[in-house]
């Protein structure tokens, strides 16, 4: 169990924490950006009033955790563990870095191995659920550089797992450049 | 063979794209084949190439092909 108004979690480069109300604001421009918005299963626009109320009722739901992901301090993207599940031990992660910056390098590998192992170790998750859209090439090289097994194909998203045994070796071939 | 046509063979392979495509202008984020883990093997071919060690810093700020000859500068590789 996390408790979202104290929770910290530094490794990798990154600080991953709660998003807090402050920050929704933020965040929901962040998400609709073009370039952010596109990636996601909902691609509507999102309304100040429903940030709001998303933010609400993320808050108060322990099977949801958004995170801020920091870099040197700076916030430069959104990393989500939904749909935790304490009794079948599983969780479905979402992440987007904004700042294009950081983009296609390291980062995006820091705050994911960050954000699994607060699944695995914090948690106490077994298997982390994902659905990416089957033209999202990059993303699908990317979660497979992480140790994800695909599992199917449903309409245009691919379905896949990640369970400690293949993450781990997958984290060690990359931890090895992450010399902060 | 040179050190500009080492870092060329190692940009071909790494971002499996023809070398002949490659300048000192190619950015990351230009071609579909230069995301974050083609970035990452890119990387550990440049390291084995060139015998270095990179700082983190300088693999984020690695954003180009004329970033790389200038941060490989760095680590004492002449072009």
């Amino acid at each position: 169990m996390i408790d979202k108004s104290v929770f910290s979690f530094t490794r990798y480069g990154v600080t991953l924490e709660p998003l807090k109300e402050g920050q929704a604001e933020m965040v929901r421009h962040w998400r609709n950006t073009p370039r952010i918005r596109e990636l996601m299963l909902d691609t509507d626009i999102i309304t100040e009033e429903q940030q709001r109320s998303w933010f609400q009722k993320v808050w108060n739901d322990p099977k949801q955790i958004y995170f801020l992901i920091y870099f040197k301090a700076q916030p430069i993207g959104v990393a989500s563990l939904v749909n935790i599940d304490t009794d079948q031990a599983t969780a479905e992660p979402g992440m987007y870095i904004y700042d294009e910056k950081y983009q296609g390098n390291i980062l995006p590998f820091s705050a994911a191995f960050a954000l699994n192992d607060i699944a695995f170790e914090v948690l106490k998750l077994t298997c982390l659920h994902g659905k990416i859209f089957e033209s999202n090439k990059a993303s699908l090289r990317f979660h497979s550089a992480c140790g994800y097994q695909e599992t199917g194909i449903v309409d245009t998203l691919r379905t896949l797992h990640l369970r400690q045994e293949n993450y781990l070796p997958a984290r060690q071939k990359l931890t090895r450049f992450m010399r902060f | 063979m040179s050190n500009q046509q080492k870092l060329l063979d190692t940009f071909a392979q790494s971002l499996a794209i023809p070398s002949t495509s490659i300048t000192d202008t190619l950015t990351y984020n230009t071609i579909p084949e230069w995301d974050s883990t083609a970035h990452m093997i890119l990387v550990a071919e440049l390291e084995d190439a060139f015998d270095v060690m990179l700082d983190t810093d300088d693999i984020i700020d690695m954003s180009s092909f004329a970033k790389a000859k200038e941060i490989l500068t760095k680590y004492d590789v002449n072009f």
